[in-house]
């Protein structure tokens, strides 16, 4: 824009470290406000909290009783994001039973019964913000009817309403949107270095591609921390304290089923009187969540059997099918939230802030702390906010205004279906995760026939969309691509599709057959990983038939022939350069 | 006397086959299918890649693959045989639908291009002719289109059920002629797992075709599997004299003077009790590679007196084995076998023939297949073990080793 202190022209206006939502929503933000953004992600768009959470826009019931800006805002901008990506929201309708037994007696808790009545009608003031449906009283008679799997004696219990969203999606949504209105977005791209000028002002950032080890500087007037759990790392990156940027790193654990077992979601009390949940999500049953501190690898984040048995012995006092449920796999992800000594991690807030590392002597920098995916929008308005009045940029938000890709026109599915060919639920499926845009995926199946082909059985996924997210939303490998499409995720773990989506991936991204097929076996282990602590013995025996299944086309990943020459830290071989994958995503 | 053999896989067919060559008569129980009914079509004795194997086929291992009739002859250096992922991989012995390329060496084979779901024939050429082996050899490997009867209604057909219209006589011979049109009409032709469920479907296509022509490796849940099996089956039909086969759980063995009290499953939760009581068993009842056996000591009572059983818990439970009043139970873990942690004194005090030679404690009691292994086995290891536990039952029955605790 302008010339900046130092003399010299910025390559852009706001560098945003990370690819969550936050940083999305940020970097959406300052190009619909007219800033040159470039977005770093140091693995891949929603790899963190983003991708591993509850995928619900839910209001916060619980933090109304201490905390009720919270439940408001997080109400007020989950009816925002109704209305900007229609297509990517689903109704979850909660059940809440009161036993008997949990309270100590009937009297207690028919009591209990009451206050939580009583609670809910507080929680209805706030329900019309997000389209929510007021709550119900109910018998004990009527929730059985409901969901005949409910075991124990209740007295009854109540119904309220939240919303489930596919949190990468939004991820890759609001990027989307910024990557059209100019901005360079880089995943598989680490920031090394946070570089200032004498005087401390930052002046950019030094990266390098994971995959290409290629490496560069990019510099810019401010740059934006939004990299949740890793905060405190980045800041490090730019020679600041550790505590510059302090967070209460949470762990938290989802174990997944395959289909749905309820029609409602649950929401029970944890032998620790938290209180976890089971609700139908998508296609599968989802369990959580816990709550700990973590101090572990953030890169590497896994559930671990103890915390997978918690929360199954939790859910089947009251769900005791949930025993002879297949549990398909696990998500963990850490919580960026906000640094305070003492409380249980359950009583800290969600509630997020933004720092202007002025204070330490880094103007131009600014970390985004804590924040949920309700409210995410609302906290990339606050962040744009500081950014512009730093700038000198007068534009108001009009994030909550302006639909997301996909989110403007809304497409009947089983037509779409029908035009294309296509079985109605992959119809179904693929509008869900693309809105309007999923007519840009059936015109590729007009152009070639082939890329009707169901890819992923399970979900399913075709051809067309593996494609798409490739050339369109930045899927590097095939875990980018399960990311995008949940390909691989459903009961067969990826044994049927991995290997014909690296074929599709190293194809398109010009590298070589062996690194498709090294990309394949390294979803499949990690894939693997991650199930593992869920799995029970009968279990295991399928899916060391599977491994083997697996193993006699593929071979194992510790000796498959790797390619000669320079690769990047991630192994594979080398890929197109970054303006060609750039001009790919922008077409 | 008769010998139980429990379990229907590589393993126990392979005993049965034995034993009854060697004129015992056998009883061969199995509940289902195992590991074997999905394997891939290949067999080894070692991991595929790892280092190479050097040891040729067994003599009576080669006859049983010639005797059950769904393999392919092995010689020489063994096969070269393409998987559906773009990979070309070495193996000892194979299903007689695969293609074995390591005699077409330096050839150009062409691949059927055709509008079949997940079979993206020209990514794939390219993936092989790309391989170590095919640049090594100046292999290649070309996408050639073919219409296959039927096109348009194929497009979404899963792989099985394509390789099971070919057990049509009729069909078969259409998909035969088409493949026959393709490319050059004369080049080794390499084509997905479509040729059958039945050995002899594959025959019939490759008369109609006039060439050679072959599968690539099967998937989970591909037409290897059913080949083995219907194999298997036809082979209980013929050798109507000397191997009966029955279907259902075994549920408990024990100890007796007549020899091992047997009770199988009867179905409505009853079960009943197997006569005449046969003389030893053979447990063939599938390893790491059917789902990771473990045995992992127990805790129970001490007892002086010798005791074995083997039940199966509720309808598909784990399978546990009691001796002396403890419990040695096998369990099934996908991290694999963890022997070290047990030491081996716990396999062979069950009496289970470790290494294929060695005999303990209990000498009627004999294991074949991955249960005799600690590591993952390949099939044709399960062939070896399945063959080494019939020429155990038969040297120690005919030289009358008294049991001994």
């Amino acid at each position: 824009m302008t010339v900046s202190a130092g003399g010299e022209t910025p390559d852009v206006d706001v560098v945003v470290i990370g690819g969550g939502v936050n940083g999305a929503g940020v970097a959406r933000d300052c190009t619909q406000r007219g800033l040159r953004v470039a977005v770093f992600e140091r693995n891949d768009i929603a790899f963190g909290a983003s991708g591993n959470n509850s995928g619900m826009i839910h209001g916060g019931p619980r933090y109304l009783t201490y905390d009720p800006n919270v439940t408001y805002s997080s109400c007020l901008d989950s009816g925002h994001i109704q209305r900007i990506a229609p297509h990517l929201l689903f109704r979850i309708p909660f059940l809440m039973p009161v036993h008997r037994d949990a309270t100590g007696g009937g009297r207690a808790a028919k009591l209990s019964l009451t206050l939580l009545d009583a609670f809910f009608d507080l929680y209805d003031r706030y329900q019309p913000l997000k389209r929510g449906k007021p709550h119900t009283r109910l018998t004990a008679e009527e929730l059985q009817q409901l969901e005949p799997g409910l075991a124990g004696t209740t007295v009854g219990g109540v119904s309220f309403d939240e919303w489930g969203i596919d949190g990468v999606r939004l991820c890759v949504g609001n990027l989307v949107d910024a990557a059209e209105a100019g901005a360079e977005v880089r995943v598989h791209t680490t920031v090394t270095e946070v570089l200032r000028r004498e005087d401390g002002a930052v002046r950019g950032v030094r990266y390098r591609d994971l995959l290409t080890g290629e490496s560069g500087v990019r510099t810019a007037r401010v740059v934006v921390n939004a990299t949740g759990a890793w905060a405190p790392l980045t800041t490090a990156l730019g020679g600041l304290g550790a505590d510059s940027a302090r967070i209460r790193p949470g762990k938290g654990i989802h174990v997944f089923f395959d289909r749905r077992l309820t029609n409602y979601a649950i929401a029970v009390r944890a032998i620790d009187g938290r209180q976890v949940f089971l609700e139908p999500w998508q296609n599968l049953s989802v369990i959580g969540t816990t709550d700990t501190d973590y101090y572990g690898d953030l890169d590497d984040v896994v559930a671990t059997t103890e915390e997978v048995r918690y929360l199954i012995q939790a859910v089947a006092r009251v769900f005791p099918a949930i025993h002879g449920a297949r549990a398909i796999g696990t998500w963990a992800g850490v919580r960026p939230t906000l640094y305070a000594w003492g409380p249980d991690p359950d009583g800290l807030s969600r509630e997020h802030e933004v720092i202007d590392h002025a204070q330490h002597g880094a103007p131009g920098l600014y970390s985004m702390i804590g924040g949920k995916l309700a409210s995410y929008r609302m906290f990339a308005e606050e962040a744009t906010d500081r950014i512009a009045l730093r700038l000198g940029v007068s534009e108001r938000s009009r994030t909550h205004l302006t639909a997301l890709p996909g989110g403007d026109e809304l497409i009947d599915p089983i037509a779409l279906a029908e035009d294309a060919g296509i079985e109605a639920v992959a119809g179904a499926r693929l509008e869900y995760r693309h809105g309007a845009r999923s007519l840009r995926v059936v015109e590729r199946i007009a152009r070639d026939r082939r890329e009707a082909a169901v890819v992923c059985p399970c979900e399913p996924v075709l051809e067309a969309e593996v494609r798409y997210v490739v050339q369109h939303e930045w899927a590097q490998t095939v875990e980018d691509v399960s990311r995008r499409t949940r390909l691989g995720l459903g009961a067969c773990g990826g044994m049927r599709c991995a290997a014909r989506c690296g074929a599709i991936v190293a194809q398109l991204t010009g590298r070589s057959p062996l690194d498709g097929q090294r990309m394949a076996l390294d979803f499949l282990e990690t894939a693997a990983r991650r199930r593992m602590s869920a799995v029970g013995p009968l279990q295991a025996r399928q899916e060391a038939l599977s491994l083997a299944s697996v193993r006699a086309q593929l071979g194992s990943a510790r000796v498959i022939e790797r390619p000669s020459g320079a690769l990047g830290p991630s192994g594979y071989g080398p890929v197109q350069s970054a303006p060609e994958r750039l001009k790919g995503a922008a077409e | 006397m008769t010998v139980l053999v429990v379990g229907g896989g590589l393993a126990g067919v392979a005993a049965a086959w034995s034993l009854e060559r060697r004129g015992r008569p056998v009883l061969l129980v199995w509940d289902g299918p195992g590991a074997s009914a999905t394997y891939s079509g290949a067999l080894d004795r070692l991991d595929w890649d790892g280092p190479p194997d050097p040891r040729p086929v067994a003599r009576e291992a080669q006859e049983f693959l010639q005797a059950l009739g769904c393999w392919a002859p092995c010689e020489g250096v063994g096969a070269r045989l393409a998987t559906a992922s773009g990979v070309l991989r070495p193996a000892r012995a194979h299903d007689l639908a695969l293609l074995d390329l390591e005699p077409l060496r330096g050839r150009r084979i062409e691949v059927v291009d055709a509008a079949i779901q997940g079979w993206d024939a020209p990514d794939l050429a390219r993936a092989w002719s790309a391989s170590g082996w095919a640049r090594l050899t100046r292999t290649e490997f070309c996408a050639v289109p073919a219409r296959l009867p039927e096109a348009e209604a194929l497009r979404f057909l899963p792989e099985s059920e394509l390789a099971a219209r070919a057990d049509d006589p009729a069909w078969a011979a259409a998909l035969g002629e088409a493949l026959r049109g393709a490319g050059d009409g004369e080049a080794p032709l390499l084509c997905g797992p479509w040729l059958g469920l039945q050995p002899r479907s594959v025959l019939r296509v490759r008369e109609a075709a006039r060439r050679p022509l072959g599968e690539v490796l099967s998937g989970p849940g591909g037409p290897a599997g059913f080949r083995f099996e219907a194999a298997r089956d036809a082979w209980l039909e013929r050798s109507s004299s000397g191997v009966q086969a029955r279907c259902g759980a075994v549920l408990d063995v024990q100890q007796s003077k007549r020899g091992l009290a047997v009770w199988m499953s009867a179905g409505d939760g009853k079960h009943e009790a197997l006569e005449p009581a046969p003389s030893e068993l053979v447990l063939a009842v599938g390893g790491v590679a059917g789902g990771g056996v473990r045995f992992l000591a127990g805790t129970g009572a001490e007892s002086r007196s010798f005791s074995l059983s083997l039940r199966v818990a509720g309808e598909r439970g784990p399978l546990t084995l009691r001796l002396d009043g403890r419990e040695v139970s096998l369990e099934s873990g996908a991290q694999g076998v963890d022997l070290q942690s047990l030491g081996r004194g716990a396999l062979e005090r069950v009496g289970v023939l470790v290494d294929g030679t060695q005999l303990t404690a209990v000498a009627n009691v004999w294991a074949a297949g991955d249960v005799v292994a600690d590591r993952p086995r390949a099939g044709l290891e399960a062939i070896y073990a399945g063959i080494a536990a019939a020429r155990g039952v038969c040297r120690v029955s005919a030289s009358q080793i008294p049991l001994t605790v």
